[in-house]
């Protein structure tokens, strides 16, 4: 039988700062590791520990994988500390990935928050692999400050794409920019989006799927058509361990991608 | 079902101790302990036919508090493989209680390797229940004092006489190759064997003859999902974790690395959902906050959640928890609180 709390080991090709707090690991595992978009892995850093990270690659591409991480914790600072040629261990996919059968034909709202956009860059790649599927992809993206706008270099040309807009706001701006100001909420009041024939995607922080969620409901999105990134702690990633519950739901096995119909009658659903 | 001695069943254990480890439960001081016996040292004189079950739950030995799972960089080689151990005398509550965690650690998309390996290779050689104690709920839960499935070998104790019943195919080789029970019990010992069971059945709804439920767990449970009465039902909660430790379906556990050697060790050790870090993650969010929404969590899991997900409650009625509670807090009395908080409610939407 195989043991799958044993991570397989692999090498650090390169890191990429996306912002002051934001870091990509591009990793180059011993072997291509398949993985659907929303899916997670277990990330090990030697001798610390482990902690599950959406890839933020695309699933199309699997000579290399890469898992852009957020500075929060005293294991993200080991992640922050690594430099190319080190190694880490890898456990993985888990979770179910986004149901994108059922995307198909729809137009997608994506909205994310902060270092949320990761996991949602893989779905994007998994959306932009079969444009022609989907009649609209429209991404809106929240970030605390200019600097914290993640994966920048890509909006144009995601911009450029058929049917694919993008649209971003930062919390508090500077002298220098040009942009929007204001939550991210504020990006979803007018979208054009069909809400008859829709899905919108969230990720981002607990209290920011909250709003949106609200903000979504408001402007007409059913339960059903929202699915929400959720964030609790795991440990095995298998439906074993126990902790990453949400009413009945695993979140590690039944998600972490959750469809808010499914989980809005629990209480501790934003914590 | 076969008739043997208590004499050609020691030498039976004894001849089975020279192939296996055995555990066995013997006595310590006036309570019981299922002792592991390293395989040189067990000897007649250590047996005893348990009454009830001991205060130790059987889990430890299909997943120890703390087992080294990984060892990295390198081979997965290194890991312990768990060795074949018989186990006698155990409990129904006990054994029921693997039947309810296999659903997670063995029949899911994932399993744990080593729990897999233990409930394939161990040997369990079950007990009736004679007595019943204070806080013994077997029945009240649906389950009953003694086993009808899930064990190789089953004995119940008639006067100086055992019965035993062969549960599976294992079984059967083990009566063959070590106890040579052949002889069919008499109509009359089996008749004395279910009045036995019979009569204790009838002292467990006796010791639990407060504790009338009208409804299911889930549908009281499920009405408490965001009332404040679990604060009330904890208030005496100290959070030490003893009633996840020793309960025999619990199973939840952490996982952390630390350095061994020149290499790293993957260690996977026991947790407690009621413990405050249980879910905390990194930037501090905490989806269960309080102590009581970590105590509601703790009686969703098992009576709601379960039964949504594996349609079955995760509670064998053992007792242990409400035993072992510092703050006297009984399992039986939450469950009833929670119906009857559950009726009062009803009463006054009605009003």
């Amino acid at each position: 039988m195989d043991n799958l709390y044993q991570p397989i080991e692999t090498q650090v090709l390169d890191i990429i700062t996306e912002t002051p707090t934001i870091k990509t690991l591009v990793l180059k595992p011993p072997h291509p590791i398949p993985f659907r978009s929303g899916q997670f892995m277990q990330l090990t850093l030697f001798g610390i520990g482990e902690a599950p990270f959406t890839p933020s690659s695309s699933p199309h591409e699997l000579d290399t994988m890469e898992i852009t991480i957020l500075k929060a914790g005293h294991l993200t600072e080991v992640v922050h500390d690594l430099k190319p040629g080190d190694r880490v261990g890898l456990r993985g996919p888990f979770g179910k990935g986004y149901p994108m059968k059922k995307f198909e034909g729809k137009e997608i709202l994506v909205v994310g928050g902060g270092v949320g956009l990761a996991p949602l860059r893989a779905l994007l790649y998994a959306l932009f692999h079969d444009l022609n599927k989907y009649p609209k992809i429209s991404i809106k993206y929240g970030a605390r400050n200019p600097s914290e706008l993640s994966f920048r270099q890509q909006y144009e040309e995601w911009q450029k794409l058929k049917n694919v807009d993008f649209e971003c706001t930062v919390d508090r701006g500077h002298a220098q920019w040009e942009g929007k100001v204001g939550l991210v909420t504020e990006l979803l009041e007018n979208t054009g989006i069909d809400l008859t024939n829709a899905y919108a995607v969230s990720c981002g922080p607990e209290i920011m799927l909250k709003f949106v969620t609200l903000k979504l409901l408001s402007v007409g999105f059913k339960p059903e058509q929202i699915y929400l990134s959720m964030n609790r702690k795991m440990s095995c990633g298998m439906g074993l361990c126990g902790r990453c519950n949400i009413g009945p739901y695993y979140l590690c096995k039944d998600g972490p991608d959750m469809n808010y119909a499914k989980i809005q009658v629990y209480p501790d659903v934003f914590g | 079902m076969y008739q043997i001695s208590k004499k050609d069943f020691l030498s039976g254990i004894q001849k089975l101790n020279n192939d296996y480890p055995i555990i066995i439960p013997t006595q310590s001081k006036e309570k019981y302990y299922l002792k592991y016996f390293p395989t040189e040292s067990w000897e007649k004189s250590h047996w005893l036919y348990p009454s009830i079950r001991t205060p130790q739950p059987l889990k430890s030995f299909y997943y120890p508090p703390q087992k080294r799972v990984a060892t990295y960089p390198g081979s997965n080689n290194t890991v312990d493989q768990p060795v074949p151990r018989v186990i006698i005398g155990a409990k129904a509550c006990d054994v029921n209680a693997l039947d309810i965690i296999d659903r997670v650690y063995r029949n899911g998309e994932f399993s744990d390797p080593d729990y897999v390996i233990n409930r394939d290779q161990n040997i369990i050689i079950s007990s009736d229940c004679l007595d019943a104690g204070e806080f013994c709920a077997c029945t009240l839960l649906n389950n009953k004092p003694y086993l009808e499935q899930g064990f190789d070998l089953n004995i119940s104790k008639i006067e100086n006489d055992f019965l035993l019943e062969v549960g599976s195919d294992k079984g059967e080789l083990l009566n063959q190759k070590y106890f040579h029970a052949e002889k069919k019990a008499p109509n009359n010992l089996v008749e004395i064997c279910n009045k036995q069971r019979q009569s204790l059945i009838e002292k467990l709804s006796k010791i639990n003859r407060e504790f009338k439920y009208y409804r299911t767990h889930q549908q009281a449970i499920e009405r408490h999902l965001h009332s404040d009465e679990w604060q009330d039902l904890s208030k005496t909660c100290v959070e030490c974790g003893t009633c996840t430790q020793i309960c025999p379906t619990c199973h939840c556990f952490l996982m952390f690395d630390q350095p061994k050697d020149d290499v790293y060790e993957r260690l996977k050790v026991w947790d407690s959902c009621f413990f405050a870090g249980y879910s905390r993650m990194a930037g501090g969010l905490t989806p269960r906050l309080s102590l009581a929404d970590r105590f509601k969590n703790r009686f969703y899991h098992k009576f709601d959640s379960y039964v949504t997900n594996f349609g079955i409650e995760a509670c064998t009625g053992c007792g242990r928890c409400s035993e072992g509670c510092m703050g006297n807090i009984d399992l039986r009395k939450v469950l009833l609180e929670l119906e009857k908080r559950v009726v009062l409610k009803e009463i006054i939407d009605l009003v």
